[in-house]
């Protein structure tokens, strides 16, 4: 199997703060790595680092086989990886079908167009998308109105548009109360399935991780401490000291 | 939309067109004069409600691409230039000045994008004071000459009708293209727009191009209005003005700005003919405006609009009017579920 992401030896600082340090990863096309580990361990800095939202001090980032680092948010969403922010990020005063198609309009680079509308083929793809996502209820709701669960579908759906060959998710049910969480889950691992789209996922939920990733890695003060299958992880004695100690007692 | 209720809205359209085509015949001179302020004035402000409305960046450098349009044209008129060629060099010249202001500007939001347009505005305006030589400094531009054809008050009044006409249409078609749609994702979310692809500063750098040249043409109109143009044009009060027609028009609707200008011109007028006062009854209106209709008087002025063409719809059906610069409206209260 081909590798979808590569990381090799990449380090962001902050001043005298090592955010993430020498952090090595590889990720397998059509497969979903989970990023575990505690509050502050550098997991969604290295999320800004491989979307070029923060430049990496060191080290260097490949997407299929291509170097990404260093190139700005935009060029590497239009190398294909796209993210979701952990603090929701939307179009809060467009519609759900607005929003979408912003992400249609800007995987077929016609946000320059000034002239013409958005056409038959781009609502099309639109429509795909919401139904992916089955949204398409709610296409003509304003994006403020609807609830979290919902809202967090919508900046799935966004990202999706972007036609992602790489799908980083920053902790895609943080903020969802315990019931509403499965239903997000399985549609993300719907969607997974159904495009084949490599899937890196950022959760503090550990269950959630263990019921969709093929690989987890372990991120703490910035380093990765283990990598592997989950049922590895979950016997990874370091693993348990640092972050599932708890699971040790239940 | 059924055909009836399609034949009705064209007709509508039509009638009004009609009504404002046919105004030379019924207004007098000066009622003339302010309608032909009103169009520029409104052309001004739909021009920066491309910037500061679909685009959410705040600016109060907008006076300087008027006054660069209309000096542009008054300077080539004068200097012998056909006036077609003057008309056209006008909006360009504009734009080259929007783009070099959304260039600098755009690297920063909020307060220091609104203090680098003022100062980069007011830069532009002490240019235009000081250069005597060129512009005629505080004495102004004067002697500019449009053609024959333009003279005549009712006809410039047609011309500038149909300029600023097909410039609102045009206007409101940008805002609608894949452009517009863009340019409102980045003013809603930059973080989620650039994640999508969407080059940010690039976008918005064209929104200062676009407005630039609108504000060009109003400015050029301007010009031959006045036979004369000064600095005062370019100064940052007169892009409060545009500014505060925005505002209270309503900045997130694309027609806000020019009911904002409409309102405020008339406002203006009205207040001027009773009294001396002008500024306190002005500004005491803006209060009121800004207490009652805090997101502009476009929104409910859109939902009267809407009960009167769409009886039959129900409340919830009704067109959303969405809260200004991201914040939700009172009715639209981020988390509920609707």
């Amino acid at each position: 199997m081909s590798l979808a992401l590569q990381i090799e030896r990449v380090s962001k600082s902050f001043g005298g703060l090592m955010a993430v340090h020498d952090v090595t990863l590889e990720v397998e096309e059509g497969t979903v790595m989970g990023l575990i580990g505690p509050n502050g361990a550098g997991k969604t800095t290295l999320f800004n680092v491989i979307t070029g939202f923060h430049r990496p001090s060191s080290g260097r980032i490949a997407a299929h086989g291509e170097e990404i680092s260093g190139l700005s948010p935009d060029a590497i969403c239009r190398r294909g990886i796209c993210r979701t922010f952990q603090l929701l990020e939307v179009f809060p005063t467009m519609t759900v079908f607005d929003n979408v198609a912003v992400g249609v309009l800007a995987s077929q680079r016609r946000t320059f167009q000034v002239l013409g509308t958005i056409g038959e083929t781009s609502r099309r793809r639109v429509n795909q998308i919401l139904e992916m996502t089955r949204l398409q209820d709610r296409a003509e709701v304003p994006v403020a109105q609807l609830g979290l669960p919902e809202r967090k579908k919508v900046e799935l759906a966004v990202a999706l548009a972007a036609n992602p060959r790489i799908l980083l998710l920053d902790e895609p049910v943080a903020g969802m109360a315990v019931g509403e969480k499965p239903a997000l889950i399985e549609l993300i691992r719907t969607i997974q399935e159904q495009t084949g789209v490599t899937t890196v996922l950022i959760e503090h939920d550990v269950d959630v991780i263990w019921g969709i990733a093929d690989q987890v890695a372990v991120l703490h003060y910035g380093q990765i401490i283990a990598q592997g299958t989950p049922q590895q992880i979950r016997a990874d004695e370091r693993v348990r000291d640092v972050y599932l100690g708890q699971e040790r007692h239940a | 939309m059924n055909p009836n209720r399609r034949a009705l809205h064209r007709g509508a359209y039509l009638l009004g067109i009609a009504v404002l085509v046919g105004l030379p015949w019924v207004l007098s001179t000066r009622d003339l004069h302010f309608a032909i302020e009103l169009l520029i004035a409104g052309l001004f402000a739909m021009s920066l409600g491309m910037i500061m409305g679909q685009g959410g960046m705040v600016s109060l450098g907008h006076a300087a691409f008027f006054s660069i349009g209309g000096y542009t044209a008054g300077l080539l008129l004068k200097a012998g230039v056909d006036f077609s060629l003057a008309m056209t060099a006008a909006p360009l010249a504009a734009a080259a000045a929007g783009w070099l202001m959304g260039f600098l500007a755009v690297r920063r939001s909020h307060a220091y994008l609104l203090m680098l347009t003022f100062a980069l505005g007011q830069l532009v305006y002490s240019v235009f004071f000081s250069w005597r030589s060129l512009t005629g400094g505080d004495d102004g531009l004067i002697g500019i000459r449009p053609p024959g054809w333009l003279i005549p008050l009712e006809n410039f009044y047609w011309f500038s009708l149909a300029l600023t006409g097909v410039s609102i249409f045009v206007l409101f078609r940008i805002f609608q293209s894949p452009f517009g749609y863009s340019l409102r994702a980045v003013r809603d979310s930059p973080n989620r727009a650039i994640a999508s692809g969407i080059p940010v500063r690039r976008q918005q750098i064209m929104a200062f191009v676009i407005g630039a040249f609108f504000a060009g043409i109003a400015g050029a109109l301007f010009a031959f209005f006045n036979r004369a143009f000064f600095p005062g044009s370019a100064h940052w009060l007169h892009s409060a003005d545009a500014f505060v027609a925005v505002i209270v028009g309503g900045p997130m609707l694309s027609f806000g700005p020019l009911v904002g200008a409409v309102i405020l011109e008339f406002l203006s007028e009205f207040i001027s003919r009773y009294t001396v006062y002008r500024f306190l009854f002005l500004g005491a209106a803006m209060i009121f405006i800004a207490l009652v209709a805090p997101y502009g008087v476009g929104p409910p002025f859109m939902r009267l609009i809407a009960r009167i063409w769409q009886p039959a719809k129900t409340a919830s059906e009704e067109p959303q009017v969405p809260a200004p610069l991201g914040r939700p409206s009172p009715e639209h209260k981020e988390g509920e579920a609707a």
